[in-house]
């Protein structure tokens, strides 16, 4: 057996070295395409989820205090601002609560919900009484349309409030959207 | 001497357990998502449901309509072939027990969801 010069040996062909970098660019190729992929996958599902979790987070909220609601005001003055009952904007009088669920006689929580932009609010007033906790709480940030429509001839008629919320987010090129419709009775009316 | 090296097996186990985990990864990524889908269309389905026990309970024992499909207008925004179905039966002399429930299928499952939502109508005592 004849042995090759050292140095030839310990060297690259040139065929190896083509066959190496074909492969690492091929492997390198794939990588980048699953992380790619991954990346585009779960900015997808993120912003699915925020638009359809908020237009029903949205929806749970105003249920939970259109339901125990007695009248749709048309208008109310909040400390700071006055919000008017429209197709955009939801005004509340419900009967307050105290701690173990009863009604406090004659006194009142007020309740406003109201979309300015892409972002949704609940405002709510308490009386001292009240175990409600009062605020301003941002429900969403992805509205399109949020829309009232009421059952009554005026608000002091209205017993059931019909409740319209469209959601759109954007993730890259897809516009994603989400649409819940639902109808709330007052239950106190 | 032998100058032919292959791979050793330390490699080759390397190796598929690095693109196994990959595979894996992928995999997660592509349920998750079909999971976000699936609960948006149980949301949907729900306000379906939903929406439609509070217009039966509005309307009173008197106008319960008798057993069948209900319209809503959410319905085409769920997956083609969603199918709504109100059963309406006799839980007592004075009340009746309806039951709402949207059927749908997600692209790409195996079977159909359901969501399903009931309640009694009395005769006396309903919403104001």
């Amino acid at each position: 057996m004849t042995l090759r010069p050292r140095a030839r040996r310990c060297a690259f062909t040139l065929v190896e070295t083509v066959i190496v970098v074909a492969l690492s660019v091929s492997v390198l190729i794939a990588i980048i395409l699953l992380i790619y992929n991954f990346n585009k996958i779960s900015v997808y599902d993120k912003t699915s989820a925020q638009s359809s979790g908020s237009a029903s987070a949205l929806m749970r909220e105003i249920e939970s205090l259109a339901s125990p609601a007695d009248a749709v005001l048309q208008t109310h003055a909040f400390s700071g601002s006055t919000r008017i009952s429209s197709s955009t904007a939801l005004v509340l009088e419900i009967p307050s609560i105290d701690s173990s669920g009863n009604v406090v006689a004659n006194t009142y929580d007020y309740a406003a919900f109201y979309s300015t932009g892409a972002n949704a609010y609940r405002l709510l007033e308490t009386n001292a009484l009240s175990k409600r906790s009062p605020g301003t709480k941002q429900l969403s940030s992805t509205i399109n349309f949020l829309t009232f429509s009421y059952d009554g001839f005026s608000f002091a008629t209205t017993s059931t409030v019909t409740v319209d919320i469209q959601t759109q987010a954007r993730a890259k090129q897809e516009v994603l959207s989400d649409h819940l419709r639902e109808q709330i009775r007052l239950r106190n009316y | 001497m032998n100058t032919q090296r292959g791979f050793t097996l330390t490699e080759v186990i390397v190796s598929i357990f690095i693109v196994s985990v990959m595979l894996l990864l992928l995999q997660a990524v592509v349920r998750s998502s079909v999971l976000v889908r699936t609960s948006k269309n149980q949301g949907i389905a729900l306000a379906i449901a939903r929406n439609e026990l509070e217009s039966l309970r509005i309307g009173g024992y008197a106008a319960i309509p008798p057993s069948g499909s209900f319209p809503d207008s959410l319905l085409s925004t769920l997956p083609t072939v969603a199918t709504t179905t109100l059963t309406v039966s006799v839980y007592n002399s004075k009340t009746k027990q309806v039951t709402a429930s949207v059927v749908w299928k997600d692209p790409g499952a195996a079977a159909s969801s359901t969501v399903s939502l009931s309640t009694l109508i009395t005769q006396t005592g309903g919403l104001p």
